[in-house]
């Protein structure tokens, strides 16, 4: 095909954009890969390494933000169950149905993801960047460390886990604030609600939005890192910080779509 | 006979394309100075030393091994024989100067007293101020956080350091800390250093004691060209 006539300039625009799609698939599945082998690799020095940042970046991922989730969990239980009053639809069963699907399999989860993107996955581009462009990063490499089993096997970890524990968090808080609002209202009662919705929650679903929650943690953590570490300047870390954030909560939704029509 | 550390066989360095290939060889306790202006290629030189990027053409051995047919396992078996200083210092910006060290020993399979008590030792010998240990990284001068690469890098007694950081040679050449005495130390263990720097050889004869002789190649645009006389 001749260069510069129309149909050799789309085929080659659309073979570009092609290997750049691979290439972002790719790039994520290779550090994924490579951070994974580093499971057995925990003896000695670097398993003492591996655990102490493991457990700082769940403290800070997770236990920091706490509160945080809980105020928004709290908030999404009331904000639920409310229009449903106003329409005169606040019968127990619905109050209960409309918050098993809507917030716990999927707005809590999503919520809670967009918490930990803004907290903690933005300071881990900002962190690795840093590091890439001090040369740590190549240092590291040098003394025999491979950065990615170093540094991103324990934050991907850290994010899997805050994840799971904040996501459960969050969707009792929702209850809590769903139960909270009822009780307000002098109707059913703080009681009958928490219970309706704790027995309501079924073993299946529940498997399946921790699966869905682990996605989110692997994505969230393979796409901040990968940013950092990807990052060349001061000013590219800067660039990388907003694209790591609208990259992980693009896929965050789309996972979220995905999960919520193949398994319900 | 003196054991040859590293060596390169008829390399071509990624990103010159119409340089000339160039053998080299280093040996126990020799210096080397590595001059040229910016973009002569120094820096090229000593990343394919290093095995980080891979030549164009040639071969390059660690001890008489070819790095290029190791397994990434091998290569990275083999880092603590090799030291390095790379421009910018490379100390985790948000670790404390000690935790950076401690790291360096760490990584060498050292416990955390034998670590601590390393870097008290060295600290001691050469002078480096106590309050530096506890600032962060990000914290440290440029001259302070290329001193304290090169600690961390001399504390790990590497077969050979390479040194790739014209903020750390401006740095020793000033003085004012008893860190100058560092590469004498190094090489009076058997080291064998090659420092890259756009200073004249004469000026970074300042380095070491007079007893040293140390050599000099001159890098051009890629090729290398011997100031002192290559080894035969």
């Amino acid at each position: 095909m001749p260069r510069g006539s129309l149909l050799g300039d789309g085929l080659e625009a659309i073979g570009a954009q092609a290997l750049a799609a691979a290439r972002g698939i790719a790039e994520p599945l290779h550090l994924l890969a490579n951070a994974l082998a580093g499971l057995t690799q925990l003896g000695g020095a670097r398993g003492a390494y591996f655990r102490a940042t493991l457990l700082q970046q769940i403290y800070f991922t997770g236990a920091q933000a706490l509160w945080l989730v809980m105020a928004i969990g709290f908030a999404l239980g009331i904000l639920a169950v409310l229009p449903l009053k106003v329409l005169d639809l606040g019968g127990l069963d619905i109050q209960v149905l409309v918050l098993n699907i809507a917030l716990f399999h999927q707005l809590v989860p999503l919520l809670v993801a967009v918490v930990v993107i803004g907290r903690s996955g933005t300071a881990v581009t900002a962190e690795l960047g840093d590091m890439q462009v001090s040369g740590a990063i190549e240092s590291l490499a040098l003394m025999g460390a491979e950065p990615h089993r170093f540094l991103v096997l324990p934050r991907l970890l850290a994010f899997v886990v805050a994840m799971l524990l904040l996501t459960f968090w969050g969707n009792l808080s929702a209850i809590a604030g769903a139960a909270f609002y009822n009780e307000l209202q002098n109707e059913l009662g703080f009681i009958r609600v928490f219970s309706a919705c704790i027995a309501a929650l079924e073993l299946l679903p529940m498997a399946q939005t921790a699966l869905m929650v682990l996605a989110y943690g692997m994505a969230i953590g393979l796409i901040h890192c990968g940013f950092g570490l990807s990052s060349q300047s001061g000013p590219h870390v800067q660039r990388n910080l907003a694209r790591a954030f609208v990259h992980s909560l693009c896929t965050c939704v789309a996972i979220t779509l995905l999960f919520s029509v193949t398994t319900r | 006979m003196t054991q040859v550390l590293l060596q390169a066989k008829g390399l071509r360095l990624k990103g010159f394309s119409n340089a000339d290939s160039w053998d080299f060889q280093i040996q126990a306790s020799e210096c080397w100075w590595v001059t040229g202006a910016r973009g002569s290629g120094k820096s090229a030189m000593i990343k394919t030393l290093l095995g980080q990027v891979p030549a164009v053409a040639g071969e390059l051995l660690w001890k008489g091994q070819s790095v290029y047919r190791m397994s990434a396992r091998e290569v990275r078996n083999s880092r603590p024989f090799l030291g390095a200083v790379i421009d910018g210092g490379g100390l985790i910006p948000a670790w404390t100067a000690h935790a950076n060290l401690m790291l360096g020993l760490r990584l060498k399979e050292l416990s955390v007293e034998q670590s601590a008590q390393a870097i008290d030792a060295f600290a001691a010998q050469f002078g480096i101020p106590k309050d530096w240990f506890g600032k962060a990284a990000a914290a440290l001068s440029a001259d302070q956080g290329a001193l304290m690469a090169l600690a961390r890098a001399a504390l790990r007694q590497p077969e050979v350091l390479l040194i790739d950081s014209d903020v750390l040679v401006a740095a020793l050449l000033k003085g004012g800390t008893g860190m100058a005495g560092v590469l004498p130390w190094l090489l009076q263990r058997g080291c064998a250093l090659l420092v890259s720097s756009p200073t004249q050889p004469d000026a970074l004869e300042k380095l070491l004691p007079c007893e040293v002789q140390a050599r000099s190649i001159c890098m051009n645009n890629g090729s290398m060209h011997y100031v002192s006389e290559p080894h035969v």
